[in-house]
């Protein structure tokens, strides 16, 4: 899984972003985001908050769990009593595995290219609906088809670690424990006479907090 | 027109197309597009045509009182009626599903037509007028309630074209829906059908690449009278509109299915001239040709649809008394449904008195548009337009009108009310459900069709269905219920044809046939958003969710069919977007999952997150809190498009589209400031970079404004661009790792003048 964590303040405005990856079931803890999906995250966290104005009416919960998805790429939500939104956005593959990169999904955009592609025999076909997903993500994971994803889940879950799944409980029980332990770090931070919620997080040992965070939970 | 300006007005314009009203009654809504249509391509010659109305042979029939008179003067003189290219997807779903009717001409009714001009003969001279039948045709549904239609049209097949192109393809539709093939899909000969798919999907495409590049052209160059046809109003100027296009060439495919009687024949037009030598013994011979006699009719289509005989009279010829004795006695031989039709066969040229443009064809299927563009690149065909004398085009709209109001429709209304009595409530009413149970649990129980399925041993059990063949034989009452159903949907009767879908497919999953099953979903989900009643959230999930799930399982899983699938998806996104609201996220909740499932091809997946990204903008939220907006969603999606066309290197829709996220990300005001993430601004900058450089540079693609609003993010763009402008957003963010902030965000002017915690 590649993590891209942000905080965004009441004007829709990050006050603190990362990005990192998944350190279980030997993870390095480094992102692998592709350039493409790096230049649309931030596009894609923003859309999401659309979602959050109107999921935080309907619940009484902080932790909004999975609130929006393109193709594979998940946004997770958390709703400070103070309306700071934190979201999480995470997109599985398998550990310890660079994403292809996409340059191979990229001549398939070609538009007098393969269009023997365009209506694919098999039904789910993992690398067409990567590149129809417009977030342009990595093109690998090999968990777009649900049963290979179920199957892989089944696989790593026994090792105790988060499945590759995030649509799994335990995916989203481990995330609700990062966004508490980082709101508890967050409201420490927030109440430092020289910033406000609105500013920026520019602590270094707010960040390492949140690092360590990441790296202990997800 | 500045870029600014095109952005700005395309998503009101695009609002007042799809209407969401649905307090009005339908027909106000279907109505409204006539009221709309520019008066812009009509040819210099309409204020003539009104004014010279009269046709000589509608007089001659007892139907050709004024209030007709007055709709076929006016209707000649407007070729911009319902069913053309500034249609919304309502209408044009609505004028899709519209009876076929075969066309089947002697040959000396052929060289007629081809004396005229018309070289695909007399099919080819009727064809544009067919689409749509001039003035009010009254339909009445299945409780006998009158309803008044101003968009009714037909659509002409050639019968012996068709024929024999559907004799080649019977082969691959047997194999692909066997029931040992859906529990083992390994088995599954996939070669076949999607091969289909992929010739109607890649013509589609090379369609809707012309016409964006059309586009782009006329853009540069105003006055270009282009390689498409079509009048230059017509032509797409936006992606929004291409989208358009693709679902109207997707709907006009008329490939012959078993399992859907939509493209089957509803009524044959039996064509010979007054130049034929024994007209009476050609009719005969045609009309015994006409049925099973023909080998090429597959055997799953029913062939008792309506014969109507038409004599086609030279004007220029022969002698009209001649004709009109011979046309008595066909009347006497054949009954009522005959037509006496008078045309001259002298070839018409614009430079004539008393013409008119003959009308297009708004119905082609992509193949015949790609075979004609072809034709004219090479020059063989002189002009993109084509005149017909005015007396002719009269003459041939009366027909239309006679044919359909006086035989068509009440042939289909008694069909409906014949099927519906004998083989639909039988089935619907207690002693049915009897029957079907013990047919399933005892199998004692017995229909029509079982005999002979028993007989040969491939069915045990017992139900109509061959598994072997793949598909129902006519007279099964399956497949009268599935055609009762087409006919209602045509007849635009949708609350009887959703009922008959849904009993349909418990019957057809019973049998496990499935292509069967998923087309009944479909259309079920159709239907039933087509039905005028307030749609409510429980009914959306439970009816149209359900439905259209089950038919994209059906059709991709069990039968591979992705075009049945992009269709029923297409489908239900457009009626859907425009019911409210809930509906639309709906709408746009399907057309995220179409692009999930992996069976778009590159450019429709364009047009599909440009939809998204429409469809989002017409998400502005209510009450004070804007709850439900989905403002920020449409600046995503419009932002995916452009990233999206820049990757299939197409500028021009990228640029508009990107002008598009812009006014939206500029409308978020009070929400948010402009472009809240710093990476945000760097995408854009880089876009709008390439694209003045593909553009020729001449003008910038987002303005620059030299005096930005106050608060505004247009300064720290200026200062992006002047940058070394590939600059990686890694490395933004591996600065932003480094010490917590990217030296972009330190220039934020509302974080510049913040102190930093």
């Amino acid at each position: 899984m590649s993590y891209y964590f942000c905080i965004v303040n009441t004007r829709d405005q990050p006050t603190f972003e990362l990005e990192f990856g998944t350190s279980k079931q030997g993870g390095d803890g480094i992102a692998r985001f592709s350039p493409e999906a790096r230049e649309l995250n931030p596009f894609l966290m923003h859309a999401s908050l659309d979602y959050v104005d109107d999921l935080q009416w309907y619940t009484n919960q902080m932790y909004l769990k999975r609130i929006d998805h393109i193709s594979h790429t998940h946004i997770s939500a958390y709703l400070t009593p103070t309306s700071t939104r934190f979201l999480l956005l995470h997109l599985p593959h398998p550990p310890n595995t660079a994403p292809v990169p996409p340059p191979q999904s990229s001549t398939s955009y070609s538009p007098y290219g393969p269009y023997t592609n365009a209506f694919p025999g098999t039904t789910f076909n993992p690398s067409s609906s990567l590149s129809a997903s417009a977030s342009s993500t990595a093109t690998t994971t090999s968990s777009s088809n649900t049963r290979i994803l179920s199957s892989s889940s089944s696989a790593g879950g026994g090792s105790g670690g988060i499945p590759n799944n995030p649509t799994s409980p335990q995916t989203e029980e481990a995330i609700r424990l990062f966004f508490t332990e980082v709101n508890e770090v967050w409201l420490k931070s927030v109440m430092s006479p020289f910033g406000g919620p609105l500013e920026k997080v520019g602590s270094p040992v707010f960040r390492a907090r949140v690092v360590a965070a990441g790296r202990k939970y997800l | 027109m500045t870029p600014l300006s095109t952005a700005t007005d395309r998503p009101d314009s695009l609002l007042s197309t799809t209407n969401p009203d649905l307090s009005k009654p339908q027909r106000v809504g279907f109505e409204k597009p006539e009221y709309l249509a520019p008066a812009t391509h009509l040819g210099p010659q309409s204020p003539h045509a009104s004014a010279t109305s009269s046709p000589r042979s509608s007089s001659r029939h007892s139907q050709s009182n004024q209030e007709q008179q007055r709709h076929l003067s006016s209707r000649s003189s407007s070729p911009a009626s319902a069913g053309s290219y500034d249609d919304g997807p309502r209408q044009t779903i609505l004028a899709s599903f519209a009876p076929r009717v075969a066309c089947f001409a002697s040959e000396d009714t052929d060289d007629i037509a081809k004396e005229k001009g018309y070289s695909g003969g007399f099919h080819s001279l009727l064809r544009p007028f067919a689409e749509h039948v001039p003035g009010k045709v009254v339909i009445r549904d299945s409780v006998g309630a009158s309803k008044a239609w101003e968009d009714f049209g037909i659509r002409l097949i050639q019968y012996q074209a068709e024929y024999r192109a559907v004799a080649s393809s019977v082969g691959p539709l047997q194999s692909h829906q066997t029931d040992t093939e859906a529990d083992q899909p390994e088995q599954r000969p996939s070669s076949d059908s999607p091969s289909v798919g992929n010739t109607r999907g890649s013509s589609i495409e090379a369609i809707i690449i012309q016409w964006i590049h059309a586009a782009q052209d006329n853009k540069q160059t105003p006055g270009f009278q282009g390689l498409v046809d079509g009048p230059d109003s017509q032509r797409p100027s936006t992606p929004a509109t291409a989208y358009l296009q693709y679902l109207r060439k997707l709907l006009s495919e008329t490939v012959q299915e078993p399992y859907e009687t939509f493209s089957h024949p509803v009524a044959c037009i039996v064509a010979v001239s007054s130049r034929s030598p024994a007209p009476l013994e050609k009719i005969r011979q045609m009309y015994s040709y006409s049925g099973r006699a023909n080998n090429a009719i597959p055997p799953w289509v029913a062939v008792d649809y309506l014969r109507y005989y038409v004599l086609v009279h030279d004007e220029d010829h022969d002698d009209i008394v001649k004709s009109t004795a011979l046309f008595d006695l066909m009347k006497r031989h054949f009954g009522l449904h005959c037509f006496l039709l008078r045309i001259r066969s002298l070839p018409c040229v614009g430079t004539d008195s008393e013409v008119t443009e003959s009308p297009r064809c708004h119905w082609k299927t992509a193949d015949e548009e790609l075979s004609e563009m072809e034709e004219f690149k090479r020059g063989s065909s002189t002009s993109a337009s084509q005149y017909i004398f005015e007396s002719d085009a009269v003459a041939i709209r009366s027909f239309f009108r006679e044919m359909v109001t006086q035989s068509i429709i009440p042939f289909m209304e008694s069909r409906v009310v014949t099927w519906n009595d004998q083989v639909a409530s039988k089935r619907r009413g207690i002693g049915g459900r009897f029957m079907s149970l013990s047919k399933r649990w005892t199998g004692f129980g017995s229909a029509k069709g079982a005999g002979t399925a028993t007989a040969t041993g491939q069915n045990p059990s017992n139900s109509n269905f061959d598994p072997s063949r793949g598909y129902y034989s006519p007279e099964a009452p399956e497949a009268i219920m599935r055609q009762l159903a087409d006919y209602s949907f045509m007849l635009r009767d949708y609350k009887l044809a959703f009922s008959t879908y849904d009993s349909l497919r418990t019957d057809f999953s019973n049998d496990k046939a499935w292509a069967y099953h998923a087309s009944a979903n479909e259309l079920a989900g159709v239907s039933f958003l087509l039905t005028p009643q307030v749609l409510s959230t429980r009914a959306r999930s439970e009816v149209v969710d359900q439905k259209i799930e089950a038919a994209l399982y059906s059709y991709l899983t069990r039968c591979s069919l992705p075009f049945g699938a992009i269709r029923s998806i297409l489908l239900t996104v457009e009626l859907l977007s425009e019911r409210g609201p809930g509906a639309a996220e709906d709408a746009a909740r399907w057309a995220m999952k179409s692009l999930e499932l992996g069976i778009l091809s590159p450019i429709l997946q364009v047009l599909m997150t440009e939809r998204i990204a429409d469809i989002r903008n017409t998400e502005r939220g209510t009450g004070l809190l804007r709850l439900g907006s989905r403002r920020r969603q449409a600046a995503f999606w419009n932002t995916l498009a452009t990233v999206l066309w820049e990757r299939l290197g197409e500028p021009v829709p990228a640029s508009s589209r990107l002008q598009m996220a812009r006014t939206v990300m500029d409308g978020l005001g009070s929400q948010a400031i402009n472009m809240p993430f710093p990476t945000m601004r760097l995408l854009y900058s880089k876009l709008s970079s390439t694209e003045s450089d593909l553009d020729g540079g001449d003008e910038p693609l987002i303005e620059l404004d030299p005096t930005p609003p106050p608060g505004q993010m247009n300064g720290t763009l200026v200062d992006l661009t002047e940058r070394p402008q590939r600059q990686d957003v890694s490395e933004i963010l591996e600065d932003a790792d480094a010490s917590g902030f990217s030296a972009i965000e330190a220039n934020h002017p509302d974080f510049a003048k913040a102190p930093l915690g």
